[in-house]
């Protein structure tokens, strides 16, 4: 194994005539396989601007490539941005001279990517995924080299300083989970966690598609400090394009001498097996998913002990989230202090968030924490129409606009009853109704509920009753106090995370909306969107016979009676086809 | 060690803390808590609040150990309203005499329709016998007890721990062998007769695993003892 000499091949392969397409999961659903067979181009991972997509990357010889956007045909596309290939790395890599295009708008003027910093995304978009040459001219295994050649303790001690903190969710800092593993005797393993259950996020499967060796690296590094030689890499089985990737990467990596044994002609051996996840929201909680590899059913488990102590098979294991693992190589290279120059006094670092939603810019983002929400929202995203953001998943909260500039920060997020989480970000129009989208989230935790503990079996489903009741027209002012009751039976009692974060939705919705709530129990839903509540009319004196309301109402509940026309009401179902059709404004929702 | 238990000092010895709470008389409900099974922490019902840093928190005693110095409530306003809460939920949809003895401390109507509180007693406890003949199927308010695919299964060897644990009467067994778990029949066995009295005593299946020569059933085994005694005592 002779890293110098991977270096080399990958900076000719990177740096030489060369057309990209992104095709991780995102890309292909935007079309990018059929662009990438005719360009004839390289697959490479997610850019980030998914609603951007299929982007497409051209690099003529000693030139910068030019990223082009919404590609069907390259000759038609419109131009992105320009960009270095190596400008998003933190490393510090040896590259040629490229020749810039200045008469182009460069890729960091726009503002999806003006206020982005690419720590854990160094390198999607940018390598061809299992090119582990690519991967090692951009910096790749630089780390695990000067780790190996560091004491274990060391290792331990600079990820504590860099104050890096979980990106699964919890936010426990990394450093300490380590310390506790290397304490404890015996045989030990690592786990990377990529369940990533959560409805609408997908930023652990962008760098599991995209630079699967920087996670495998991170892995390696890990175990090296705990004292671990074998690990686990815990897949969705719904992301079969990652699950496909790292397996390949794993024996890329073995055969390059990266795994296995004696790694990097050391006398530390360590091997990675992929494991495909079982396919349930729960599973992704650190005991259940350690059940699971076990071969039983992915129920969480009591905690104390806690996996660092009693894991897997009861023995000391260290189970981190695929961002946090990624971020490992960056932290040993560039040493903690370079990252620990990121974020707020708590939170050190970067976050990647996938921002989807009412913004014109969706897409998969890293941005230092500690920047606001609103300037994701409104600056990174475009939003123009927001009411509320959603962090954290399902089991997040709802942060109000007039709020939005809480810094990224886990402790101010838990403040306003939020969370980090992992990293979906929703954000909500004033087209919504926020009744409906606690019930939403409800209607999720309550079918992902694993069932064992009574609070979150029961108790969510009694919740998902009384608030079905209220967007129903059918509640009542104790409807409200009895949902704020059983929320915090829920959220102290239950057993595991799930239970304990899933009122979350509902708890700030109804701090910040509880207006909202009282409007569905006096009748009505101010946003129109709770059928049961709405109702459809002609005014008639706006209205000027057109008709075009009666050609496009579905079933035929528009009818003429003298000249003007009316709405059956027993007929509607609410479709509002008419409202949205009528071209003066003659139909009224209530 | 020395802990304190509703402002009263207590001298205890190392342990799981729902188990010191109980020897000390206290009143802790709990239902998936058993000495032979372990903490599995479903029911929660044997939540306490124990004082870390300054700060109240509610734990599950079952799952806690003991430590010196330790400041525990088990009858705070705040653990009374969460149990009555927890109670009240498994009153609605659960109904045993056990619910009905929780509820009734409260004043609350027991209405639900199924027994089972799956407690994960039964399954937790075949699977100590080595058998795992049943396990939980589903999730969510879906979630049952079930033999593999819920069809009857040749594992289950009959030992009837389940039906002995079970604390709701969900899980039962009946004269002609078979054992049921709601509606659902988890296994159907061949029962061999007490050689004395004809009763049916256990299990062929049990019996053949546990290499019985003979089957006595149990009052027949005290009545032969009673005997014996009698004879090397001389009474007659
Ligand atoms: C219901 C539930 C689902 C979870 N799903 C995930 C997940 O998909 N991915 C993940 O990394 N962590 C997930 N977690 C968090 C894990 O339990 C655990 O905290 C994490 O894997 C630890 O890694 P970290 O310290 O790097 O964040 C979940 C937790 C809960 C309660
Ligand atoms: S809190 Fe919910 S998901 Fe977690 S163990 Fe209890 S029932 Fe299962
Ligand atoms: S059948 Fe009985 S022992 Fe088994 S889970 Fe249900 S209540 Fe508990
Ligand atoms: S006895 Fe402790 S949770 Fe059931």
């Amino acid at each position: 194994m002779d890293l110098q000499k991977l270096k080399e091949k990958g900076i000719c392969s990177l740096y030489g005539e060369r057309i990209t397409v992104g095709t991780s999961t995102c890309g292909i659903a935007a079309g990018a396989l059929k662009v990438k067979e005719s360009l004839n181009a390289k697959g490479v991972g997610c850019l980030g601007f998914c609603s951007a997509e299929p982007l497409v990357s051209v690099q003529e010889d000693g030139k910068a490539p030019i990223v082009y956007r919404n590609v069907k045909e390259l000759e038609k596309a419109e131009i992105l941005g320009w960009f270095y290939p190596w400008e998003f790395s933190p490393l510090e890599i040896d590259h040629p001279e490229l020749e810039g295009h200045h008469n182009l708008p460069h890729l960091r003027e726009h503002p999806f990517y003006r206020k982005q910093v690419k720590i854990v995304l160094r390198n999607c978009g940018v390598i061809e995924p299992l090119s582990i040459e690519q991967y090692i001219a951009m910096g790749g295994y630089h780390a695990l080299q000067k780790a190996l050649e560091m004491k274990p303790e060391e290792i331990i001690e600079e990820i504590k300083k860099s104050g890096l903190r979980g990106r699964g969710g919890a936010g426990f800092p990394t450093g300490m989970k380590w310390e506790i593993a290397r304490k404890n005797e015996g045989e030990k393993f690592v786990i990377c966690n990529a369940d990533e259950g959560d409805p609408g996020a997908y930023m652990d499967r962008s760098v599991l598609e995209g630079d699967p060796f920087s996670v495998i690296e991170g892995m390696t590094i890990g175990a090296y400090a705990v004292g671990s030689n074998k690990g686990f890499i815990y897949v969705r089985n719904e992301y079969p394009l990652a699950v496909r990737t790292l397996e390949e990467a794993v024996k890329i990596a073995k055969d390059n001498g990266f795994l296995g044994e004696n790694i990097m002609d050391s006398d530390f051996s360590f091997e990675i097996h992929i494991v495909k996840g079982a396919g349930a929201f729960v599973c992704g909680e650190e005991t259940a998913l350690i059940a699971s590899i076990e071969g039983y059913p992915g129920e969480p488990r009591i905690r104390p002990p806690y996996p660092a102590e009693k894991g897997l098979w009861e023995k000391p294991t260290v189970i981190n989230n695929v961002e946090t693992w990624a971020n490992i190589p960056v932290i040993i290279l560039k040493g903690w202090k370079f990252f620990a120059s990121f974020g707020t006094e708590k939170s050190k670092g970067t976050k990647v968030f996938s921002v989807v939603g009412k913004v014109k810019n969706t897409g998969l983002i890293e941005v230092p924490m500690g920047i606001s929400l609103r300037e994701i929202v409104l600056e990174i995203g475009e939003a123009d129409d927001v009411k509320a953001v959603q962090t954290g998943g399902p089991t997040g909260g709802c942060v109000p606009v007039e709020l939005m500039d809480v810094p990224v920060d886990y402790e101010r997020l838990v403040e306003l009853g939020s969370v980090m989480g992992s990293g979906g970000l929703v954000v909500i129009g004033n087209d919504s109704c926020m009744v409906d989208v606690a019930k939403y989230f409800l209607e999720f935790t309550k079918a992902e509920s694993c069932g064992k503990c009574i609070p979150c079996r029961l108790g969510l489903n009694e919740m998902f009753g009384v608030i079905l009741r209220i967007t129903q027209g059918e509640g009542s002012q104790e409807d409200i106090e009895r949902l704020e009751k059983l929320a915090d039976i829920v959220a102290t009692a239950s057993l595991c995370g799930l239970g304990k974060t899933a009122p979350n939705p509902l708890l700030t919705t109804l701090k910040y909306f509880r207006e909202e709530y009282l409007e569905h129990i006096r009748g009505r839903c101010p946003a129109g969107v709770c059928r049961a509540l709405v109702r459809y009319s002609i005014l008639p004196e706006k209205c000027v016979s057109c008709g075009l309301c009666e050609i496009n109402c579905p079933v035929g509940a528009i009818k003429k009676t003298d000249d003007v026309f009316s709405i059956d009401q027993d007929l509607c179902i609410k479709c509002g086809s008419c409202f949205k059709v009528c071209k003066f404004d003659a139909v009224e929702r209530i | 060690m020395r802990i304190e238990v509703d402002g009263t000092i207590f001298d205890v010895k190392k342990g799981n803390l729902l188990e010191i709470l109980l020897d000390l008389g206290f009143e802790i409900p709990h239902i998936c808590y058993h000495k032979a099974v372990g903490s599995y922490g479903a029911c929660r019902l044997c939540i306490v609040e124990i004082e870390v840093n300054g700060e109240w928190r509610v734990v599950t005693s079952c799952s806690t150990d003991v430590r010196g110095g330790m400041k525990v409530r088990t009858n705070s306003k705040r653990i009374e309203d969460l149990r009555k809460g927890i109670i009240e939920l498994l009153a609605k949809y659960t109904s045993s005499d056990l619910v009905e003895n929780l509820a009734s401390r409260y004043g609350i109507a027991v209405e639900g329709e199924r027994r089972c509180i799956l407690c994960g007693l039964c399954v937790n406890v075949c699977s100590i016998m080595g058998a795992h003949a049943i396990s939980f199927e589903g999730r969510g308010i879906e979630k049952r007890v079930s033999p593999p695919f819920e069809i009857e299964t040749e594992i289950c060897r009959g030992c009837l721990a389940c039906v002995n644990i079970c604390p709701t009467g969900a899980i039962r067994f009946d004269e002609k062998g078979e054992i049921v778990v709601e509606k659902l029949i988890v296994a159907h066995h061949e029962m061999l007769e007490c050689s004395i009295c004809g009763r049916f005593v256990i299990s062929k299946k049990h019996a053949e695993s546990l290499g019985m020569m003979e089957i006595i059933c149990d009052r027949c085994k005290r009545q032969i003892a009673a005997r014996e005694y009698a004879k090397s005592m001389k009474i007659e």
